[in-house]
């Protein structure tokens, strides 16, 4: 069951840019909502939203990857995953869809610009190359 | 000793009762030092140490037994007016109630290991029961005036009395309580006559019982001449008579308040009988009270607390939630139940939540029952003559909160004591009543309760504050000159400042006037000082009279900064102004403001979070922010009211952030962020302490103090 999990992803963008995150890792995934802004906080917070009652952060990953600002439009999603059993939402310009890979390569030193450390893999499909994203990592350090 | 002496609700049992006991008497003996003659006082503390006898015995603690008991006896002795209270009387008195304390501390330690002697105490003890019938042999003419009130004495009585003293006989006041029930009264008061003169002679007799009907005797006062002594004779009353209720044996010239009473008008003999009766009943009908009491454990009340806490959290969600349903379907009739429901639960945990604080409530007076003795000892050791007034004991607050506040408490009314009132000498010289004065009251005022602390003493000399804090680095000469008269009057809430010249174990050991400061500031209150020189010194305390039902909800007030919205916890919000823009003023480049005589510095938390100032308008909208001794003034576009929120915190992903303590969902479902008024007093005044800093980096080692200081 647990290897049948992780080996489902889901796609997503950020500035044109696939990126994949595991199954098992997200939670919800919810249209995008005003945020409210917490100041002083870490630099890449963008704030906080109501989900059902519950109060949970968001995050601005193009600031943290140094990629150009996301403009919210009809398809920005805010993803929320479960790391280190908080939940939290990463803002996505755009969700694609679930799939699975075929191969799971190591990353290499930098994808696309940004530290590779971040990534746990780069997963092979027909179309091309995707990397997946080490949740914890990203939104811990 | 049986078994369920053992069990640990006994024991706690006990300690509760005696640690009530020894506050009763504590305060009994305190008061009776102020008035001796009041037998009430007496008769309150004699049965404090006949309650604790009791206790004790049944848990099969002897030392205790027997401290108390030979405590009894000297009471019994002052009740029944064969020792006088004295200076000497009343201190071993409170000697004994210290070592009842120190008992009682060490039984809660382990009650199979106390250490404590109690044969010195006992000593001094039995040495007054000892000296007692001297005293009343040396003071036994001074009272002849008061007692000759009672019996109207002729002349023919006079001389037999003179001559009954000049050969060494005793006059003595003997009282006889007839029984309730006892048929023919009048023939029992006649057979108590006759005993008496077998005895001795008797010369008066008080009421004249012949004037009365049998129902309304029932207790004779008669004056009797004898060899025996007052003892001898009450014991001989006591064993050779049937249906006496009680006797009391006492010398003549002994003075005694109830009889005074009487004394003045033989007649109302009667209305002092019918007292005491009235007396008895309400003693009656407290008993029966207490038997409808339950001892509660605190760790209880607070579960309950707790639990009432998460319901109340649940019910918002489920109002939530139903708002929800009723959008998505709103034609449907179960939802529209679900939502009469929803706000008829709300309603009664609203009660239920009500309740539950009203159990938490005790009357002030608690605490205030602790001063009298805290204020006796210091006077006495200073040389100091204090009279202490307590006003609005019955007020009720939260029972944390009267605990937390009593050390507080205590030492500002060690400072009022110790550095406000003066000795007589000065207070005389100073055309002031020797006697200085601490008033100390609780009043309610909207959900707070207002506690002051106000002596008539010198009051605080602003140029000492500005001196010792110059010189202990607590702040530089310049800012001394630029600092206002109250700014340097709060100085003294700076950890590491005390002005007083020779420390002693009083206060003046530098601690102190922080510690208050703190622990206002942790019961979510403001304190402030007025003091006027050679005047005296007002401590105004405003605290929450109930604990937040948990810290999850809070009273929040909702305003608008830039476009973002903030609740600002409603403790902590002295009042709302709107000023004129012209009145803001800058004061080394801050800007400040004056409400109601004080200068409040002004802070646009726009700046700090870096959200642009909204145009400038003509008035702006400041909302006065109070934490301890601390005002801030906080600048904000918009007021949107208040409500209760549920605080949520932000997380542990999140952390802490400075200047907000959490957040909460609001009404149309947004979020907003909820503002910590310590986190952003201290942002600010770090904030402006760097750039102090920038502006002259030459400053040395004394600016670093400075910053501890300011945090």
């Amino acid at each position: 069951m647990g290897d049948f999990l992780s080996s489902q992803y889901v796609v997503c963008e950020l500035a044109n840019e696939k990126y994949a995150l595991k199954i098992g890792d997200v939670y919800e995934i919810i249209k995008m909502q005003p945020i409210t802004p917490v100041h002083n906080s870490k630099p890449f917070l963008e704030g906080i939203i109501n989900l059902r009652g519950k109060i949970i952060p968001v995050v601005n990953l193009h600031k943290k990857f140094g990629l150009p600002n996301y403009a919210t439009t009809k398809k920005t999603r805010i993803v929320v995953v479960k790391s280190r059993d908080e939940m939290v939402g990463i803002v996505f310009d755009k969700v694609n869809q679930v799939l699975r890979f075929s191969n799971i390569q190591p990353p290499p030193e930098m994808v696309a610009g940004i530290d590779g450390a971040y990534f746990e893999g780069m997963g092979i499909t027909d179309e091309g190359v995707i990397s997946i994203l080490k949740i914890d990592k990203v939104l811990h350090e | 000793m049986s078994d369920i002496f053992e069990s640990p609700e006994i024991i706690n049992l006990f300690i509760g009762e005696v640690e009530e006991q020894i506050l009763l008497f504590e305060n009994g003996i305190v008061e009776l030092e102020k008035n001796i003659d009041d037998p009430e006082i007496v008769q309150k503390l004699f049965r404090a140490a006949h309650t604790l006898k009791g206790s004790s015995a049944a848990v099969g603690f002897e030392q205790m037994k027997v401290l108390t008991h030979e405590m009894e006896n000297v009471l019994d002795r002052i009740r029944n007016h064969r020792l006088k209270v004295s200076r000497p009387v009343v201190d071993v008195l409170l000697e004994c109630l210290d070592c009842l304390k120190a008992l009682k501390d060490e039984f809660v330690a382990d009650r199979f290991c106390i250490k404590t002697d109690i044969r010195p105490i006992m000593a001094k003890l039995q040495g007054i029961l000892a000296g007692s019938s001297d005293t009343y042999a040396q003071k036994g003419t001074e009272g002849v005036d008061i007692s000759r009130k009672l019996f109207v004495l002729n002349a023919k009585q006079e001389e037999q009395i003179k001559q009954a003293l000049d050969i060494g006989q005793n006059v003595l006041v003997c009282q006889v309580e007839i029984a309730r029930d006892c048929q023919m009264k009048l023939a029992r008061a006649y057979i108590v006559r006759n005993f008496l003169n077998e005895r001795g002679t008797v010369i008066g007799m008080v009421p004249n019982v012949l004037d009365m009907g049998d129902e309304e005797i029932d207790k004779v006062w008669f004056l009797v001449i004898t060899q025996m002594g007052a003892d001898e004779m009450e014991w001989e009353v006591r064993n050779g008579l049937v249906d006496i209720e009680e006797v009391n044996v006492f010398p003549y010239s002994f003075n005694s308040p109830e009889i005074m009473k009487l004394s003045e008008n033989e007649d109302r003999s009667l209305c002092s009988d019918l007292d005491v009766s009235m007396n008895a009943k309400v003693v009656d009908d407290a008993k029966r009270m207490s038997g409808r009491t339950v001892r509660i454990e605190v760790e209880r009340l607070e579960r309950m607390m707790d639990l009432v806490g998460e319901l109340v959290i649940e019910q918002i969600r489920i109002a939530q939630a139903g708002n929800d349903l009723h959008n998505k379907y709103p034609a449907d009739e179960t939802v529209d139940d679900l939502i009469s429901i929803s706000n008829h639960v709300s309603v009664l945990i609203d009660e239920l939540q009500e309740a539950i604080m009203k159990t938490r409530m005790i009357p002030v007076q608690q605490l205030f029952n602790r001063f009298p003795r805290i204020v006796r000892d210091l006077a006495c050791s200073l040389n100091k003559e204090v009279e202490l007034i307590l006003e609005g004991g019955e007020t009720e607050i939260d029972r944390t909160i009267v605990e937390d506040i009593a050390d507080p408490l205590i030492h500002l009314i060690r400072n009022a004591v110790d550095h406000g009132i003066e000795s007589p000498e000065v207070r005389k010289r100073l055309g002031k009543p020797e006697k200085g004065t601490l008033r100390i009251s609780a009043l309610p005022k909207d959900s707070n309760v207002i506690i002051t602390v106000e002596d008539d003493g010198a009051g605080i000399d602003v140029e000492e504050i500005k001196r010792v804090a110059i010189q202990k680095k607590i702040i530089s000469g310049e800012e001394a000159n630029t600092m206002t008269h109250q700014q340097l009057i709060d100085l003294i809430f700076q950890p590491g400042f005390s002005t007083s010249n020779e420390v002693n174990d009083i206060s003046g050991r530098g601690v102190g006037m922080d510690i208050v400061k703190n622990c206002v500031e942790k019961l979510k209150g403001v304190i402030d000082i007025e003091t006027y020189a050679g005047a005296g010194t007002k401590f105004v305390i405003k605290l929450p009279i109930k604990l937040p039902m948990t810290l999850a909800i809070l009273k929040g007030l909702l305003v608008k900064i830039g476009n973002e919205t903030y609740a600002i916890p409603m403790n902590n919000v002295i009042e709302i102004v709107r000023q004129p823009r012209k009145a803001i003023e800058f004061v080394n480049g801050q800007a400040v403001t004056v409400i109601r005589n004080k200068a409040i510095p002004l802070v646009w938390l726009h700046d700090y979070f870096g959200i642009p100032r909204v145009k400038e308008r003509r008035n702006i909208l400041i909302v006065l922010l109070g934490m301890a001794e601390k005002r801030l003034g906080l600048v904000v576009d918009e007021l949107i009211g208040n409500q209760e929120v549920v605080v949520t915190n932000l997380g542990a992903y999140i952390g802490k952030v400075e200047g907000i303590s959490g957040a909460t969902v609001l009404g149309d479902r947004s979020v907003a962020c909820i503002l910590d008024v310590a986190g952003i007093m201290k942002m600010v005044s770090e904030r402006k302490v760097k750039r102090d800093m920038k502006e002259d980096e030459c400053k040395k080692d004394s600016n670093h103090e400075l910053i501890a200081v300011n945090e």
